[in-house]
């Protein structure tokens, strides 16, 4: 008898273990009381259902009339400067390691009532523009010559792209990008180069429709650092739709 | 006409239920805490039913979901050993004495010795079968076995067995 039989003859009151009929009945009744589980279905990735492609239209047009209706890089509106936070264009603007800022997980930010809400942001970081979903109350990009709240990351898995973690206002954000890739921005063709690194920012003020738009440009190096951020006016009683 | 769900994981029940339910009291120790693991495994197959490819067999694909089931209720469980877990004799048992002895021997055992030695010293299944329900390689299950054997031994004749 070998060693493993031994000890299967030893543990063999062990082994002669059923499940009781009570029990046997209580997972009956529990698996056909439970509800039916939903089909699987399965990520169509391509080719996209036409349903799909009236939506992806709708938001192309949408992204490219937004971006033309933009000012002009350099275009300066001064009228609607002091709708910026009352305690100074970039006095708001807090520490990137203060806890406040630590609202990257999703959470909605409070909505100050009195304040701009942030509804988007584009950075412009070399030729590469990123559409940042940034919801913030208050709080304004911060000039780039105090650079901690822009961040250029590798990803690890993937050497030919990088991440961007932006601090804006109180949001904390991280686009992915890849390379090499060309865009257009404002008429202007832009190529992507890995290496470049913002210098400083200043800041533009401009109008689009009912929305504020505070434009970084000065655009020091070749290919252009920016960020565009479009704030909707101050919640009022009677906001604007 | 095609079985809906809850019918084809109530079949897989009446075929593999009483398999896996002795599995798992053997890695557990306790009754009611067996009882309820293989409840959940038959939920959660029936939960994940619309996921089953059909790559596996039903039986494999089980033993994945019971070899989880166990390392989840390892997880919560943790160290705390509620009094209701401490091995009780089993009415069914020829010698009460004799079946508490071999489930402390058992529980001695460290998960994965406990589980490798269930499988292929109690339960009698090939390395190669042991290696597909733990999701190792044969290798894994033959040294482990060896290890557990080996602790088994010294805790058999009154030895001194390492902790942990």
């Amino acid at each position: 008898m070998d060693k493993l039989e031994t000890w299967r003859q030893r543990f063999r009151p062990l082994a002669s273990e059923t499940l009781p009929d009570p029990v046997r009945d209580q997972i009956r009744a529990r698996l056909a009381a439970e509800p039916a589980p939903a089909p699987q279905r399965r990520r169509q990735l391509w080719p996209k259902p036409i349903a799909q492609w009236g939506s992806i239209a709708a938001a192309v047009i949408a992204s490219v009339v937004t971006v033309s209706q933009l000012a002009a890089p350099g275009t300066v509106l001064p009228d609607v400067a002091p709708k910026a936070p009352a305690n100074g264009l970039f006095a708001a603007a807090r520490p990137f390691s203060s806890p406040s800022h630590s609202t990257a997980a999703g959470r909605a930010p409070l909505r100050t009532p009195a304040s701009p809400v942030l509804i988007g942001n584009w950075l412009i970081l070399g030729p590469r523009v990123f559409w940042l979903t940034a919801r913030t109350p208050s709080g304004l990009p911060r000039p780039v010559k105090a650079l901690p709240w822009l961040k250029v990351l590798p990803i690890a898995h993937q050497p030919r792209r990088q991440a961007v973690a932006v601090q804006i206002g109180s949001s904390l954000r991280i686009a992915r990008f890849a390379y090499p890739r060309y865009f257009t921005f404002n008429r202007r063709r832009y190529r992507v180069t890995p290496s470049l690194r913002p210098t400083h920012l200043s800041l533009s003020i401009g109008r689009v429709g009912t929305y504020t738009v505070y434009r970084l440009h000065d655009l020091p190096l070749r290919d252009g650092v920016g960020l565009l951020s479009v704030w909707a006016p101050p919640i009022t009683a009677d906001p604007v739709r | 006409m095609a079985k809906s769900s809850s019918e084809a994981v109530a079949e897989l029940f009446e075929q593999f239920g009483e398999e896996i339910f002795a599995h798992v009291r053997l890695v557990v120790g306790n009754n009611d805490t067996a009882q309820d693991l293989v409840q959940d495994v038959f939920l959660h197959a029936l939960r994940s039913w619309p996921r089953f490819e059909r790559r596996a067999s039903p039986r494999t694909w089980l033993w994945a979901i019971t070899r989880n089931v166990l390392t989840d209720h390892y997880r919560r469980r943790q160290d705390v050993v509620p009094l209701s877990e401490v091995p009780e004799p089993a009415a069914s048992a020829d010698d009460p004495i004799n079946r508490v002895f071999l489930e402390e021997a058992l529980a001695q055992l460290p998960l994965a010795q406990r589980r490798v030695f269930i499988l292929r010293a109690i339960e009698d299944r090939s390395s190669r079968e042991t290696a597909q329900r733990l999701g190792w390689t044969e290798v894994r299950v033959r040294v482990t076995l060896h290890r557990a054997i080996k602790r088994m031994e010294k805790w058999w004749n009154g030895g001194e067995v390492p902790s942990g």
